[in-house]
């Protein structure tokens, strides 16, 4: 490929680059706009729990208590 | 999470993301919320497998000492998901003020960091082991303390 053929392709491809390469950066992140970033990061909060021991211990519990007890 | 990563990473080294700051922080977030997910049920497992261990009957002193046992890591856990609440808030609180989120919501993630690596480091002396932050959240915080600047000025 000669000198001039690169700076051709190079012509051709770097707009395109320019236009779309931020897009699909964006998409690989699955957050297109601030608004839904900061709404994925509410979700991942809302799912943590508060004391995950203690809430662990007590679901034992829970289902233990759940048993049927045998006659 | 892995293409967060690999986005957030992209960004660092200067090419240009497409991402805002506001973006970068709140993929930063969601990453470590993730990590701490995934602590929080390793935690539920060890726990629940402990209980049945040393107390099959589940007897109410055999419970409440296990309890007692897991109490600091429970402290250690919540102070994660505080900080990264705090994280979160400060990050809102920023974009709707219109300053810089990088720097607003320093102090928030650093604490963020403390707490992991405390949470971390609790664990391990349980022979408990969790993900590390990866190098990508921990770059989003910089090394000196910077005054909160407009938004309009930082892009300059």
């Amino acid at each position: 490929m000669t000198g001039a053929e690169v700076i051709a392709l190079l012509t051709l491809v770097l707009p395109l680059v320019a236009k779309y390469a931020p897009g699909v950066l964006a998409s690989l992140t699955g957050h297109q706009t601030d608004e839904e970033a900061l709404a994925h990061a509410d979700a991942k909060l809302t799912a943590l729990r508060q004391n995950p021991a203690a809430s662990a211990i007590d679901d034992e519990l829970h289902r233990a208590a759940a048993k049927p007890t045998s006659p | 999470m892995k293409n967060s990563l690999f986005a957030l990473a992209l960004c660092f080294l200067g090419t240009g993301c497409g991402m805002s700051p506001t973006q970068v922080q709140a993929v930063g977030i969601s990453v470590a919320a993730d990590l701490t997910a995934g602590g929080e049920e390793a935690i539920d497992h060890a726990v629940r497998a402990d209980l049945h261990n040393t107390c099959p009957t589940l007897a109410d002193t055999c419970v409440a000492t296990v309890r007692a046992n897991w109490a600091p890591v429970d402290v250690a856990a919540n102070a994660v998901v505080a900080a990264l609440t705090a994280w979160d808030a400060a990050l809102d609180i920023a974009r709707e003020a219109g300053v810089n989120p990088g720097a607003a919501v320093l102090h928030a993630a650093r604490a963020l960091v403390a707490a992991y690596e405390n949470l971390r480091e609790t664990l391990h002396a349980l022979h408990i082991e969790i993900s590390p932050l990866p190098a990508a959240i921990t770059a989003l915080i910089p090394l000196e303390t910077s005054p909160l600047i407009p938004l309009e000025a930082s892009s300059t």
